[in-house]
This record gives structure tokens, sequence and C-alpha cells, in this order.
């Protein structure tokens, strides 16, 4: 249960055996089915979500009803609202299952509890932060800067496995193009190969 | 699986928009817990786990045809129930299997686990026998209500869980008192 995030975390510090089980009685294990719920516009972000299995999906509806996907995290990625997890404020997400998933959650306060028992998972965290500082950065010039073509080849190199796992209109919406533009990209990719 | 509805809930006073969460029980005898189950049903998303010997197929069908929003679902582990519920249910739960407890045990951490009992022959209240010492992780709120008794005794490991509890109970028009030692008001009702 626990298999995926004790890898990831080994992956960036060490930690003890004993650091370890006592990180898995702060976090809560939640199975999530294939469009369920896991946080809705205007809930308060009570948890962080660690992905061991499946994938989430975190987006807003825009004032045409149309989902825009901000981010997707597929199995070893972490996915929140921090601004409404650490201001209590509601959020103004949604974050539902594109698959059957397997998550960990951990709420605030064991989340502080974690990181003043375990010093080193500040040093975890750190670096998960700015690798989604220098992510979030590279979507917005790519947003702002990129063609349709870059974004998906972009995309397709940072989740390899998404267009198999993930439904094609959800990718249009996630690169902010059409569904008629990503076809399009998609062909034109494949007939050069 | 139907995706989760948003619906308006109320805590206590308060109206609040919420993701519906799912409370999984366990200790259902049939028809017994029918008027709970059904109140339960029109706020939450149930799992209901099967043990040996009972049929809740029937009564979920039935539910369900009563109050056609409801989502109800009939389970056979109780371990797959516990992983993706939010709340935990243990109904009189005085002959549970052996095991029972290590099995739900790794999926029930951090969340609430409500037991609720007729008398003492459950659970303990305390010692090595309670919940709350079988269950470490996991925030254990014990109910204490006798059948045909308005008056509902509750205490736990966790003020949050307990006050979320409470909140939760209001809504169904119990009377509610939070105790600190449930065994002592065990005796008061023998």
């Amino acid at each position: 249960m626990f298999d995926r995030l004790f890898q990831h975390i080994s992956e960036k510090v060490s930690l003890t055996e004993e650091e370890f089980e006592f990180c898995k009685t702060l976090f809560l294990p939640k199975k999530l089915r294939k469009r369920q719920y896991l946080l809705q516009a205007g809930d308060i972000c009570k948890y962080t979500a660690f992905v061991e299995r499946g994938v989430l999906r975190s987006y807003i509806i825009d004032e045409k009803g149309n989902d825009r996907i901000l981010q997707f995290a597929f199995e070893g990625w972490w996915m929140a609202d921090l601004y409404s997890f650490l201001t209590h404020e509601p959020s103004q997400f949604n974050m539902d299952a594109i698959e059957d998933c397997e998550l960990l959650l951990i709420n605030e306060q064991s989340w502080n509890i974690m990181l003043d028992r375990i010093p080193a998972l500040e040093r975890y965290f750190r670096i998960l932060i700015q690798n989604n500082l220098i992510a979030t950065q590279r979507r917005l010039m790519g947003a702002l800067s990129e063609t349709a073509e870059e974004k998906y080849l972009k995309l397709m190199d940072t989740f390899p496995g998404c267009i198999q796992r993930v439904p094609q209109h959800m990718i249009a919406s996630y690169l902010g193009i059409t569904r008629e533009t990503l076809s399009r990209v998609r062909n034109q990719l494949a007939t050069r190969k | 699986m139907e995706k989760a509805h948003v619906y308006p809930i109320f805590v206590g006073d308060k109206k609040e928009m919420a993701t519906k969460e799912t409370v999984a029980l366990i200790g259902i005898a049939n028809q017994s817990c029918e008027a709970l189950i059904k109140k339960l049903a029109q706020h939450y998303r149930l799992l209901l786990i099967q043990t040996q010997g009972n049929n809740l197929i029937g009564l979920s069908h039935q539910i369900m045809n009563s109050i056609p929003s409801t989502a109800i679902e009939v389970m056979e582990c109780a371990k797959d129930g516990c992983w993706e519920a939010d709340i935990i249910l243990l109904i009189e739960m005085d002959n549970f299997e052996e095991g029972f407890i290590k099995r739900i045990k790794e999926v029930a951490t951090q969340k609430i686990v409500v037991s609720i009992s007729a008398d003492k022959s459950g659970f303990s209240f305390s010692g090595e026998n309670s919940l709350s010492f079988l269950l470490p992780y996991s925030k254990v709120v014990q109910i204490l209500k006798k059948p045909g008794v308005k008056d509902v005794f509750l205490s736990g490991n966790d003020q949050e869980a307990v006050q979320t509890i409470y909140d939760k109970a209001k809504v169904f028009g119990y009377h509610i008192t939070i105790v600190d030692d449930l065994s002592e008001r065990a005796e008061m009702l023998l």
C-alpha cells in the first residue's frame, strides 16, 4: 500500500525503517472509483493526495460549462489545491479519478506532525515544490508560446503513458486546444513517422 | 460507477455544499438496521458489508426503491469497503470474526470509526479489548444507544471526530450527550 510512496521518498531522501513506519500512521488510505470526486469546487481541500495507483485530474469548469484541466496525477505523483489546503479557503478546483485509484491522503495537521518528527521530509517536500514551480513555469511559457504540436510532444515526453489512459477530449482540454486540432496534430505526427 | 453528486448537506444548523461521503456499514443483521440505513442513505453513499448468513441485497434494493436518489452497494469484502469508505460504522459488533479488526486496521488509519452498541457486551469501552486500543491510529467514536431509548451517548479518542459525529447525528434528530466515560453510562442504562 505504501510501496510507491516510500520508493518516491527514498529517491530523494533517506528515512529509517522506524520513520517509514511512523509515516504510515499518518496517511489515510482511500480507494476512489473512476469518476468519483476527491474534491469539488467550493469544498475546502483538507488533504493532499499521493497516487499509489490510478490517475487523477484537477480541473475547473469554465463559463460555458466545459472542463478545463489543469493537471493530471499518475502513479507516484502528488495532487492538492495547495492554496485551499494551507489557507482553508474553498477550492476553485474539482479533482476526480480518471481510473480507479488507490490514494494516500494526508491532512495538514498530520503533515505538520510528520515534518516535525522527520526533518528529512522537509527536504523531500522542498524538492517537490521546486519541481512543481519549474513545471508550472514551463507550462505557462508553453501556453503562451508553443504550437499545438509542441505542446502535444512535450506532454508525451512528460507523461509517456498518457495517451493510452486518458481520454482524447481530456488531453485536448489539458493542452488548451480543440479535439479537432489534437486529432490533426496526431495524424500529422503519425504520417511523418 | 456514477459520478458522486453535489448536494447540500446540513452539519448542525449549517448548510454546506460537499462531496458526498462514503460510509461503510458492518454488522447489519438483515432488516434490523433498516431505519438507520434509510436515514444515512439520504446523506451518504453507503457500502453495506455482507457478512456470513446475511443477505443485504434485498434490503439495499428496497431502500433504493423507496429513496431513488440513494447510492447503496452491497460488498462482501470488509477490507475493500473500509478502504473506500470515509467513515466506518460498526453496528452491534458483538460477534465479530477473529482477525476482523486486523483486516481493516491497515485501511482504517486516520479514518473515523464509529461503533454503535446497545450495551457493554460488544467492544469494551476501555482497556485492551477497546476499539481505541485495537485501532490506535483511527479516530474512534463509540456510541451507546439502547433500543427504545431516545438518548444517545457519545465518546471518543479524538475530539474533532467526536464533534463531527455529534453534528452528523444531530441531523437525524437524536438527543445526544458527549461523555468522557461510556462504561459508566452503560452501567446506568442496564
